[in-house]
Order: structure tokens, then C-alpha cells, then sequence
């Protein structure tokens, strides 16, 4: 499919949604267009908004990428949650104790955060070459033991003792990347990675074999490509995005600490960013940032109209699947209607 | 059938004002090369698939079929080349399987006594000789096409629609097949027989119907035609069956298989099993399928590792080395273009620099990938192979089989290789890209590539071939003289009758 | 010296009456989790919806759901909208502080933790939950001597969940052990803490744990976590004490009282001094018994359970925190238990 399909394919299938949504919103007895007022008005009506939309966008252009990254090589990466988290926690750490200054540390505190979540999913990826466990279940499985090993950190051995909940004490000041707006300047890394990531799926020779191994893995091995390195690659750099946007949270997000409970939803909203992105890499930041907008909006949605911002879930639902089903339907009975028009017009002339 | 359409979304045409009488009694053969719509038309009259356009009648009467089990009550049923077999189910219960409501007793059980006494009664009128106790996955290819058949019987069909049934059979096999059929048809049965090998069609039917290009090009008596004028019709012009091999004398061993085996859970081990391949030479292995030859193109390609023994492609020791380094020695064109032979859903592109991306030519750097030059080497490999397609970015899954099997043999025989491992190469494709690929396999003989070549297709055999080996389980068993076999020689030793080493 | 500090308390006041010079008229309730737990969260929403009943404002909630991501462009939402935002912040402090730094004129008070900025422009509303929670102790030691009622075992042991390990949870559980040893030193307390605050299953199956260890009253301080104590007393035949709102009646005949925090009625008050202008920006209030704003909840409920004479001595025991006879030291942060 052409890349100017996908793109139509995409948008209708978020008309779709949005249309879908709005008879959602009527059948509350609530007003749709207050409803997509606020959503917008919160997402990019002022300064303040856009912001609130790129803050969120940041975290989800990377676990989206990690998604997608996985996935196009053929390894189902489902442990972005955790992946993220891991990355977070090592973010914090080292950006609590690093004594270095400034220009080493933030580097090396978002190497470390990328590293830790390559080293979450490569657990993963071991596991498959060494005993042959499927990595869909083994990320899973590591996503319930990265929260409580993050949880059982900050509770215990990491404990900020004035806080409130279990969480690190915040890192040092120079370390972080928010400006006074609360502006994450970790957006700009993370598209630079996205760019960074579409030169290695488009030019690199690596980038070929992954998505030959992920179209056919057998073909791919036959035809001389490393399947288990590439694998395993996949699998670390997916990990290392993930961990990546972990770190770029603590980093440039709000709260400059980890606390329990942080890594919120950016792990699965990634997973499902990929979804609807069907794992191409331009496509994945366009939802991302559509996804920021969502998500900032539906705060100020629940606010202004008092329709619950889980709504923005059930919207983000409804999209992922009319995006997918439209692909689907585009396909099928597009070519359904090309046959039926070339019957008439070759049952005519004969 | 009158003025049958259909088109494929999205816009294949498979037929195109089809007109078609079947005769009650009469083996009724319909031929035509791959997607001339032989299948499709059948496809239609038992259900399977809807018309785009067109009607049918049966004893003037017209019919609409949605689904196959109401073709089935008009006594029309379907063997297809694919058989439908529940593998850990009994002969009986495969038979049964569907209409099981007619069977039972005290409203639900079913009677498996009188089902048995049925089918056994059933097998025994059609001389069938089949035990109906054993497990569908035990019995042979020949034999699971008997369940087919039965099954129909069971069914009360009054016309067998068999979907290239002799594909899968060795030529005994194809010769009981055929009293079969003709018992099938004493009994008062319609056949249609769908096939694209003349011969048999030749000697098996009353009418032929020709096929090509989604048109009907004729109906005749099997009396009134030949061979030739047969293949004409089908092809729309003329086609040489004897291919022109120069003689050669075959040069220095280039693939030396030593001893190898290879043990398996699963299946059958491999060998021990040795010989060369020369040279400028063509290998023919024969072999009725799952007698070794997928171990042992597993084990050439290194996608299995070996027990014992020792590979070398020109002196070099290839046994133990990664399939990534073994490929700069061998090429491979492998039996399943679906599965192994291209990534489906990946573009022309994509699929032709297979294997070429990892040679130095096609890098800038050394872990990129220059597509530049990459889309000119597609560029040359549509010419040369003249690949039917819209761009070199075009899915491979829309093209037609013919013209994904000249993807895959372009880029395998681009790549400069001292060995050629060829299985299959022209399993399921229609004449004209047959004769195409065959000149391929010559050219590259006449450059000294030595080529081992897999085939079912025993002219392909026969017309290609240096020298034929046979394998039977898992061991070499003949090593032969094509110009000096027959046919039926070279199924002897397939069965296992003969052996001459 | 006076004289400055003199000038300033008159400035800031003459700030405060420039901000309220107009009676407020949008509130917003920005929490940390959500509403529905029947006690905490639940109970400032009622003195929320009070407020709007008598006084005709707009008013609006905001739930971060425990959902860190939230915390920020919540506040911020609010900010921008309200002109008093009374916060429930457990966690997010500092984005708090960082946010009343950029709206100085609108009016934050925070609830239930000290939130301390350097430009004292937030107002932190604490609770001497410790008082409360003496009592508590107090009652569960003095019921599980109480053998003639059903369910009641020799052994002196009374139990506690709680949700977080945290700072308030922990003054909960020191005032509850002060309660009990005051009663009897020989009392033992055993306490849980689940990590969770809204999963009832969790808190059921640590009251489960402590009534089979002998305890014959567990006192849940773990919001909506915490019903299932309530329920688990019921499911034993054995006792708990709620929290935070009137819990009595949730299981009937096995919630003896439970240790109430007015956060509704706390944020009632701090309106209403918004109102008639005796509020100070930056302030710290602390609520206890005295104010009416901690205690117990003594019902019939209570009265169908304990003895009159047992009623009498509780709450003659809060008769004396309130009058200041008897004195509770707050919890200080790691302080050994």
C-alpha cells in the first residue's frame, strides 16, 4: 500500500472513529460539539494546551516506536509497560546520585534509562533463543515483575521519606529537561530517535532483514539473513526506546522523581499506536502527537463537560479498531466494488 | 452454464462468458494452463464460489448455489487438489464427517456400526480396497484421495468433479486412478476430470473441453483431436515437448554430498547418502514426496543441521558454515514460493535483493543498503526475466504464480552461485513460464553451473536431467541413464521395486 | 522589627481581601485518586457539593485516578478555570507548588498534607489524625477484652491495614498503638500494609490474615481497599473499625465506630473564612478532635455492639483530647513505632 493510502486509509478511519464517538457522546445525552470543543480547546487552543499535547506525545512517539519496531521484525514485544518503567527508575537513580556535571550526565542518564530497558526486553529475547520461550508471554510476565520490583524500589531502599507515596526523591535540578513552562525538551530527542529510526528501517541493511523477518521468517533465514542476531537486536532496540521514553519522563516530565505508579498508560497506548500505525514509523509519530492531543484534551473535556476523561479510552478504543477495520474493509470490498463494476462493464461489451 | 463471469476483487477476470454442458455418464476432462480458469469454473458448479454473472441449469432447471452442501443435494461434489481430510479421524469417520445427522439413532448417537457396514459395502462395489479403520494420517497420498472419493460416494454425488487429481500420484497410482474412474463411470457417474497433462487426458475422457485465458476455447470429441492440435488450442500456438540439450561433457565435481545423514524426531532420517553434482550438469532426483528429498534440501540449504557426514560446493567444506556464508556457494530455488521462496507481502524490490544484500555491491556503507542501485538490479531482473508486473513496488501477491516464480528464479540465479539447488522450479505454473524456466535451467547448465534439480514432473524429469537419481526412504536407490528409461522404470524404482545400488 | 513584620501581615492581608474583593465563585477538587471510596475522596466531594448548595458557586472535579501523568495538566486545568482549587495532592506536591507559582492569585488549599512553598502562597489544611486514631486504638484494646461479646478471644491482639506505607498512614498506626497501650500496655497491635487503595479484595485478604493471628479488631486505613476489612469482620463474625467517613453501617454488628476526617467539613470551613475574610493565605490549619474535624463515629450502629458503659468511657476519653487534657504528640516522620 502507498504511503499516501495509508495516510487516507488512516484519517478515514479517524473520521470514522470521531463519528462513531459522537453517537457515543449523544447516546449520554451529552453535546458532542462541547465535548469536541473542550477536547480541542485543551489540546491545541493556547500555548498552554499545545504544550500539555507535546508533553504527552513525547513519552508515546518512543513506546510507539518500540511497538513497531518489534512488531515489524516478527517479535511480539508486548513489554513496553515495563520496558518504561525500568528505564524511568534508572533514569531517576542516576539522576539523583550522578555526581557528574551537566553536559556528561544527562547523556549518560538517558543511555542508562535506554540500556535498562534493552537489558528488560533482552531477558525476553534471551529467554526465546535460550529456551525457546514465546517473547509474548515472557514480556508480559516481565511487566508485572518491573512494577513491583519498581514499586518494591521506591517503597523501600529508594524511600523519599517526606513524601507522601512511595516514590525517589526528585533528581538533581540541572538534570532536568522541562523548561519553566513545564515544556518536555526531551521531544526534541525523541523525534531526532524517530528519524533515527526510519533511516535504520529504510536505508540500513538491518532494517531490510528485520522487515523481511517479520513478512517471513523462514524466507528471510533461507535467503542468508541473520534471523536469530536480528532478533535480537529488534528486540534490545525496542526495549532501549521504551526505557528511552521512560528516562525522557522523569527527565523532562513533571515530576522529576519516580513514584509509584508513574509509567501510567504510555506502555499500552504505544502498543496500540503501532496497531493503528500498522508499524510504520511516520505513521506511528502522526498518531502519537494525535494521541498527545487526546489525551491533553480529555482532561479538559472531563472537566468543561463532565464527561469522564476514560471517555478519551473508549474514543482511542473505537479509533484503534475503525482504523483497522477500515483498512480491512478498504481492502476488501474496495476490490468487491472494482469487480463488480469490471463485470458489468465486460458483461456489456460482449 | 451459461454466460458465466467472474472476476476475482479486484479486478482479476477468471472467466468470461463461459458456456459449458456436462452430458450425464461422460468423463468430461476440461484442460488449460495454470489460471485459465479450469478450477474456477468448477469452483462455481459445486458451490464453492458465486458467479459474478451467468446462470446454471441442471436437466433444465436453474440453479443458485450459495454454499457447497446445496450443490452436494443436486448430486454434484468436489475432490480438491488440496485433500480435506481430518487428519487423527478414522477413514469411516472422514467418509461421515458432515452427515452424520443421517446416521444417528436414538435421536443423536450416531450409529457407527451402520455407518461402518456403509462405507465397507460402498468400498468393496467400487473395488476401493481400503481399510476404513485406519487413521487418515497413516494412510498414503494415493489412498487419501480414495477417502475423497468414497466420501462423495457416500454422498450419493451423481457427478465427481476432481480437481487435478493425478498431481499427487505416481504413474501406477495414476493407473489404478484411472480404472477407478472408469469403473465410476460404468456404474452411471458423470467425471469431470480437470488437468493440464495431455496424455492423460487424452486417454481417459469422452469430451475435452479447452480452456484458456478465462475463455472457453472449445469442447470436441476425444476421437476427433491429437495432442498437438490439443496443446495448440491451449497455449494458442505451438509448443515444443522435446527440449534441445546440447550435449555436454560434465567438468569437475562441484557439490559433493559425503555420507550424510540426518536424523529427526519428527520424520524420517535421512541417508547415508552420497554422490556429486558435476559440472555443467543437471541431476534429476526422483522420488515419490517425504521419501528424504526435504532433508535433504534442508540439509544442503543448512536449514538442518546434519548427523554425520560432509558437504562441499568447489572444494569448500560448506557443512558446518551458517546458511548466510553458504549462500555465496549455492543457490536456491525452494519448493514453496509461498512460504520459503518470497515474503508475499513484501514488494518486487524487496523480494529480488533477497540474499544480493549482503554482497558489497549493494552497500554504500558497510551495514546500509544502497536501494539505488538496488532498484536498477530490480530494473535488469523484470527485463531479463520478463516479470509481468506494474512496478518494482508492487506486492509480490499480486502477481500471478508464473510471474512470482520468475521473481524468485531471477534473484537465485543472479547470484553467481557454483550450485544451483532447484526443487521443484516448476510445480504449478502454466506451460508458457515452464518453458521459460527450463531454457533458464539450460542456460545456466551451458554456463557450468551444476544444478540439482528436485521434480515430481517426471518429462520434466526426463527432458532436463543428465543423469535421474532416485531416492526412496531417505536413500539413494537408482542412479540412471535418462535416454536409456522409461517412464515406468523410473516408477519402479520410486515404488521401491527396483533397485540398482 | 514590629513594625515590618507589622507592614507585611497588612500587605499580605491587603493582598487576600484584593483576591476575594469579588466572592469566588468557581471551585475546582483536583485528586490524586478517585471518587467512589465512600471516606476520604467522597467526603470532600460532600463538602463540595454543600458549598455549592448554599452559595451558588460553580463547581468542578478533577481525578488524576493515581495516574502520575495526570497530576500536572490537571492542576494546570484547574488553575486556569477556578479561583479556589482545594487539592488532595498525596504525590504530587511539588507540581503543586510549581503551579500556585504561576496563578498567584488564585487560592490553592491543599488537604490532608503540609504542602510548604517558598512564596507561601499555598494553604495547607492538616488533621491530627493521630488523635482519631488514639481513640481507635483505645476502643479496639478495650473491646477485645470484652469476651462476653460473640467472636471475642482471650488473647489481646488487635490489628491494622493499611493502604501505603507512607507518612500519613503511619501517624494513623502510631496513634492507634498510643490508643491501645494507653488502655493496656499489654495490648498487641499487629499491622499490615497492603500497597493499594482501591482494591477491595486486597484489604479483605490481610483482615483475613490478622483475624486468623488471633486479632479480634482490625482497623482499616485504606479507602476503598479498606471496605474489604469491613467485609472480612462480617464473612468471621469478627470486628473492624472504619475510616475516614461514617463506615458503620457498611457491614452491620461488626463495624464498632470508625475514625472520622472531615475533609468535606474542613473544606466547608476554609470556604467560609474565604468568605468573611478571616482566611490566611499560606497558613497552616490542623484539625483535631477540638475542631470537631477527627473522631469517632458513635452511633446506634455502635450502641447495638458495645456495652453502655464502654460508650461512656470512649467518649469520655474524647471529651478529654478535646478539652486538651489529655494530649496526643503528632507523629514525626521516622520515628520508630
Amino acid at each position: 500500500m502507498s504511503r499516501f493510502r495509508k495516510f487516507i486509509v488512516g484519517i478515514l478511519g479517524l473520521i470514522v472513529g470521531l463519528i462513531l464517538s459522537i453517537l457515543i457522546v449523544k447516546m449520554q445525552g451529552k453535546s458532542p460539539l462541547e465535548v469536541y470543543k473542550a477536547l480541542f480547546g485543551y489540546s491545541l487552543g493556547s500555548l498552554l494546551s499545545i504544550i500539555s499535547t507535546l508533553n504527552a506525545a513525547t513519552p508515546l512517539i518512543l513506546t510507539g516506536l518500540s511497538a513497531a519496531m518489534a512488531w515489524d521484525a516478527g517479535a511480539i514485544n508486548l513489554g513496553q509497560p515495563g520496558q518504561f518503567l525500568i528505564g524511568a527508575i534508572t533514569a531517576a537513580l542516576l539522576g539523583i546520585y550522578l555526581p557528574f556535571p551537566v553536559w556528561i550526565s544527562i547523556p549518560l542518564i538517558l543511555i542508562g534509562a535506554a540500556a535498562a530497558g534493552a537489558l528488560w526486553s533482552g531477558l525476553a529475547a534471551f529467554f526465546r533463543q535460550k529456551y525457546n520461550m514465546d517473547e509474548f508471554v515472557s514480556t508480559l510476565m516481565l511487566n508485572f515483575i518491573a512494577e513491583y520490583f519498581t514499586t518494591y524500589l521506591v517503597t523501600y531502599p529508594f524511600l523519599d521519606p517526606k513524601a507522601y507515596v512511595a516514590s525517589t526523591t526528585a533528581i538533581r535540578k540541572a538534570f532536568t529537561l522541562a523548561t519553566p513552562d513545564q515544556f518536555n525538551k526531551g521531544i526534541y530527542l525523541a523525534v531526532l530517535v524517530a528519524i533515527f529510526t526510519w533511516w535504520i528501517v529504510k536505508r540500513w541493511g538491518i532494517g531490510y532483514e528485520w522487515h523481511m523477518i517479520g513478512l517471513n521468517q523462514r524466507f528471510a533465514a533461507v535467503g542468508g539473513c541473520k534471523t536469530e542476531r536480528d532478533y535480537s537486536l529488534a528486540m534490545l532496540y525496542s526495549g532501549a526506546l521504551s526505557g528511552l521514553a521512560g528516562g525522557i519522563l522523569i527527565l523532562g516530565g513533571t515530576q522529576h522523581r519516580f513514584m509509584k505508579g508513574i509509567g501510567g498508560n504510555f506502555g499500552w497506548d504505544g502498543v496500540m499506536l503501532a496497531m493503528i500505525a500498522n508499524n510504520d514509523v511516520i505513521m506511528t509519530v502522526i498518531f502519537a502527537f494525535f494521541f498527545g492531543a487526546l489525551k491533553a484534551g480529555g482532561i479538559g473535556m472531563e472537566f468543561d463537560t463532565s464527561v469522564p476523561s476514560e471517555f478519551i479510552l473508549v474514543i482511542e478504543a473505537i479509533i484503534v479498531i475503525s482504523v483497522v477495520a477500515t483498512r480491512a474493509t478498504i481492502d476488501l470490498y474496495g476490490g468487491k466494488l472494482k469487480a463488480l463494476v469490471k463485470t458489468r462493464r465486460v458483461v456489456k461489451n460482449s | 452454464m451459461r454466460g458465466i463471469y467472474k472476476i476475482y476483487p479486484p479486478e482479476v477476470l477468471a472467466l468470461e462468458n463461459v458456456d459449458w454442458s456436462l452430458k450425464k455418464g461422460e468423463v468430461h476432462s476440461i484442460v488449460g494452463e495454470n489460471g485459465a480458469g479450469k478450477s474456477t469454473l468448477m469452483k462455481i458448479l459445486s458451490g464453492l464460489i458465486k458467479p459474478s454473472s451467468g446462470k446454471i441449469f441442471i436437466k433444465d432447471c436453474h440453479v443458485i448455489f450459495s454454499a457447497p452442501y446445496q450443490a452436494m443435494k443436486m448430486g454434484i461434489g468436489m475432490v480438491h487438489q488440496e485433500f480435506m481430510l481430518i487428519p487423527s479421524f478414522k477413514v469411516y469417520e472422514n467418509v461421515i464427517l458432515g452427515s452424520e445427522k443421517d446416521l444417528s439413532k436414538f435421536g443423536g448417537l450416531l450409529d457407527k456400526r451402520k455407518a461402518k457396514s456403509i462405507i465397507k459395502s460402498l468400498s468393496e462395489a467400487y473395488g476401493f480396497e481400503i481399510d476404513i479403520n485406519a487413521a487418515a494420517s497413516d494412510i498414503s497420498v494415493a489412498a487419501q484421495q480414495k477417502v475423497e472419493i468414497l466420501k462423495q460416494m457416500f454422498r450419493k454425488v451423481e457427478i465427481v468433479i476432481m480437481d487435478e487429481p493425478t498431481a499427487v500420484l505416481t504413474p501406477q497410482e495414476i493407473e489404478e486412478l484411472f480404472g477407478r474412474l472408469r469403473k465410476l463411470k460404468e456404474m452411471g457417474k458423470t467425471i469431470v476430470f480437470i488437468s493440464h497433462k495431455l496424455d492423460e487426458v487424452l486417454e481417459i475422457s469422452d469430451r475435452i473441453t479447452v480452456m484458456r485465458k478465462g475463455k472457453k476455447v472449445d469442447t470436441i470429441l476425444n476421437k476427433d483431436i491429437t495432442k498437438n492440435v490439443l496443446a495448440n488450442m491451449m497455449v494458442g500456438r505451438d509448443v515444443i515437448f522435446r527440449v534441445n540439450k546440447p550435449f555436454k561433457t560434465p567438468g569437475k565435481a562441484v557439490l559433493e554430498v559425503d555420507n550424510i545423514t540426518v536424523n529427526s524426531i519428527k520424520r524420517k532420517t535421512l541417508g547415508p547418502v552420497r554422490f556429486n553434482v558435476y559440472e555443467g550438469e543437471i541431476l534429476g532426483l526422483a522420488g515419490i514426496e517425504g521419501n528424504g528429498q526435504f532433508e535433504l534440501v534442508e540439509a544442503l540449504i543448512g536449514a538442518m543441521a546434519l548427523s554425520s557426514g560432509k558437504i562441499s560446493v568447489k572444494g569448500i567444506d560448506v557443512t558446518n558454515i551458517a546458511i548466510r556464508d553458504r549462500r555465496k556457494y549455492i543457490g536456491f530455488v525452494s519448493e514453496d514460493r509461498k512460504y520459503t521462496g518470497l515474503a508475499l507481502k513484501g514488494s518486487i524490490k524487496e523480494n529480488l535483493i533477497m540474499t544480493h544484500h549482503i554482497k558489497n555491491e549493494m552497500h554504500n556503507l558497510p551495514f546500509t543498503i544502497n536501494w539505488n542501485k538496488g532498484e536498477i538490479f530490480a530494473q535488469r531482473l523484470i527485463k531479463d526475466f520478463s516479470i509481468v508486473c506494474r512496478s518494482i513496488s508492487e506486492q509480490c501477491i499480486s502477481l500471478s504464480g508464473g510471474n512470482q516464480q520468475k521473481v524468485v528464479v531471477a534473484r537465485e540465479f543472479t547470484l553467481n552461485t557454483p550450485f544451483l539447488l532447484l526443487d521443484q522450479p516448476a510445480r504449478g505454473l502454466d506451460v508458457g513460464t515452464i518453458e521459460f524456466i527450463h531454457k533458464k535451467i539450460l542456460d545456466m547448465r551451458e554456463h557450468g553451473i551444476a544444478i540439482l534439480l528436485i521434480s515430481a514432473d517426471l518429462d520434466e524429469l526426463f527432458n532436463l536431467s543428465d543423469r535421474l537419481m532416485v531416492m526412496r526412504e531417505g536413500k539413494i536407490t537408482g542412479i540412471l541413464d535418462p535416454s536409456e528409461t522409461t517412464k515406468e522404470d523410473l516408477g519402479a524404482y520410486m515404488l521401491g521395486v527396483k533397485e540398482n545400488v | 522589627m514590629k513594625k515590618i513584620s507589622l507592614i507585611l501581615m497588612t500587605l499580605l492581608l491587603a493582598s487576600s481581601i484584593a483576591v476575594f474583593a469579588a466572592a469566588p465563585t468557581k471551585i475546582a477538587y483536583v485528586i490524586n485518586g478517585s471518587l467512589g471510596d465512600h471516606a476520604f475522596y467522597d467526603s470532600g466531594y460532600a463538602g463540595l457539593m454543600q458549598i455549592k448548595k448554599e452559595f451558588g458557586v460553580k463547581v468542578k472535579v478533577l481525578e488524576c485516578k493515581f495516574d502520575p501523568s495526570l497530576y500536572y495538566p490537571s492542576l494546570l486545568t484547574a488553575a486556569r478555570w477556578a479561583d479556589v482549587i482545594f487539592v488532595i495532592s498525596y504525590g504530587f506536591e511539588k507540581e503543586l507548588a510549581r503551579i500556585a507559582d504561576r496563578f498567584p492569585k488564585k487560592v490553592f488549599v491543599n488537604v490532608d498534607t503540609n504542602v510548604k512553598d517558598p512564596k507561601h502562597l499555598i494553604t495547607s489544611v492538616v488533621f491530627r489524625q493521630e488523635e482519631g486514631a488514639f481513640l481507635a486504638g483505645a476502643t479496639a484494646a478495650i473491646t477485645t477484652t470484652l469476651t462476653q461479646l460473640p467472636g471475642i478471644n482471650p488473647q489481646k491482639i488487635i490489628g491494622a491495614v493499611g493502604g501505603d506505607d507512607d507518612i500519613v498512614i503511619k501517624a494513623f498506626m502510631y496513634g492507634y498503638k498510643k490508643g491501645a497501650h494507653y488502655i493496656d500496655p499489654a495490648t498487641k497491635v499487629k499491622i499490615v500494609y497492603i500497597g493499594n487503595w482501591d482494591d477491595p479484595a486486597k484489604g479483605k485478604q490481610a483482615a483475613l490474615q490478622l483475624y486468623a493471628q488471633g486479632a479480634d479488631v482490625v482497623f482499616q486505613v485504606a479507602a476503598l481497599a479498606g471496605i474489604g476489612v469491613l467485609k472480612a469482620a462480617k464473612e468471621v463474625g469478627k470486628y473492624a473499625i472504619g475510616v475516614d467517613s461514617n463506615e458503620n453501617s457498611i457491614a452491620p454488628g461488626h463495624v464498632i465506630t470508625s475514625d472520622l476526617k472531615e475533609v468535606g467539613k474542613s473544606m466547608y470551613k476554609i470556604y467560609k473564612m474565604i468568605l468573611d475574610g478571616t482566611f490566611k493565605r499560606g497558613h497552616l490549619y490542623s484539625f483535631g478532635v477540638k475542631e470537631g474535624m477527627v473522631g469517632l463515629a458513635i452511633d446506634d450502629y455502635t450502641k447495638k455492639i458495645l456495652p453502655k458503659g464502654v460508650i461512656d468511657r470512649i467518649e469520655r476519653l474524647q471529651q478529654s483530647i478535646a478539652d486538651g487534657k489529655l494530649k496526643i504528640e503528632p507523629y514525626k516522620a521516622g520515628e520508630d513505632m
